[in-house]
């Protein structure tokens, strides 16, 4: 205990008063570290490191390979950890300031819409939207069944279980239609296809329904992502992200660094008719787009 | 270990947020380095010495 707690300190995360050889954990630092709900704990992207280490081999033959590899295919830590990243974001954010941001989206919520969350994981994104919005029904989909599975069983936890179904399904075979609000956060630049994905959301939306698309926060150019965020993601993207796309049809491998300008190319290559950046975060940038 | 009840400090904080985002970069980009590493002949050639 000694050496961790000393190596905390040498690393500036705790601080040592030598007269009380007492060590502190600074009341700005309890987000990072001690609060579970912080949207900037940042344990779970140090926790990163454990899958990326561990599947740094398949990841160097995919270098050589270039056939990539599936988002399946990794150290099984990767999924609770990614769930970890992302959900206090969007706790902080999803309810309180995207869907407020889509047109007249919030509204159909609340009086009961049909909503898809597409490459939902672990689903928190779509309990989320489920405890706001009780009048409506949420469906989220993901190939990966051990995400499923563990989506399953939060909803019921949470108690939402006869609200909120989850279902193994791709992003290009949504077995149901007629959605008012189909969502996709961060997954979309983690396709092989995402210009034919994006074209089968836009063939299970009522004609007036909108899709919500979170993306990864990311100027247009390489070097306007020359940032500490940007070093995040493109890290992410080297490792996980593109090589998931590669080994997909396709294989398009837009990369966690899109940017607006690509994202919106893709959508119009998709049919979409309108498409905006509705609002954004230092982390996130999100996108409406409508039939 | 203590938490301290001193008043919050706003500049601190966006100073650690900060350091602890070039600090995950840090850890994330040690993975992204070792399948560039020039000194291991395993690698393929294309990615040594990135």
């Amino acid at each position: 205990m000694r050496e961790w707690l000393a190596n905390q300190a040498a690393a500036g995360y705790l601080t040592y008063d030598p007269q009380t050889r007492r060590f502190t954990l600074p009341a700005e630092h309890v987000p990072f570290f001690a609060d579970d709900n912080s949207e900037v704990n940042m344990c779970g992207m140090f926790g990163m490191g454990q899958p990326l280490f561990a599947d740094e081999p398949k990841i160097t033959e995919a270098f050589k390979t270039g056939k990539g590899i599936g988002w399946e295919e990794h150290d099984p830590r990767l999924y609770g950890l990614t769930d970890r990243i992302f959900r206090n974001g969007y706790a902080a954010h999803l309810v309180q300031d995207w869907i407020p941001a889509l047109e007249g989206a919030e509204a159909k919520l609340r009086t009961g819409a049909s909503v898809a969350d597409v490459g939902c994981g672990h689903g928190s994104s779509t309990i989320q939207m489920a405890k706001a919005y009780p009048m409506s029904r949420f469906v989220g989909y993901d190939y990966h069944l051990p995400s499923i599975e563990a989506a399953r069983e939060a909803a019921a936890k949470a108690g939402l279980a006869d609200r909120v179904r989850f279902e193994v399904a791709a992003a290009n075979a949504l077995p149901e239609k007629n959605f008012d609000l189909i969502c996709c956060f961060d997954c979309v630049h983690d396709m092989g296809d995402p210009v034919g994905v994006l074209a089968h959301i836009r063939s299970r939306l009522k004609p007036n329904g909108t899709f919500m698309m979170v993306e990864p926060y990311a100027g247009d150019t390489l070097e306007s992502n020359i940032t500490p965020v940007g070093r995040v993601f493109y890290g992410a993207s080297t490792m996980l992200c593109t090589p998931a796309s590669l080994a997909q049809e396709v294989g398009l491998a837009l990369g966690a660094q899109a940017g607006e300008a690509r994202l919106r190319e893709v959508a119009q290559q998709a049919g979409f008719s309108q498409f905006r950046r509705a609002t954004e975060t230092p982390f996130n940038l999100i996108y409406e787009a409508r039939p | 270990m203590t938490t301290t009840a001193a008043p919050f400090d706003q500049a601190k904080f966006e100073a650690a947020l900060h350091r602890l985002l070039n600090d995950v970069g840090s850890v994330i980009t040690a993975a992204s380095v070792i399948t560039g590493d020039s000194s291991d002949s395993t690698k393929p050639s294309r990615v040594r010495g990135l």
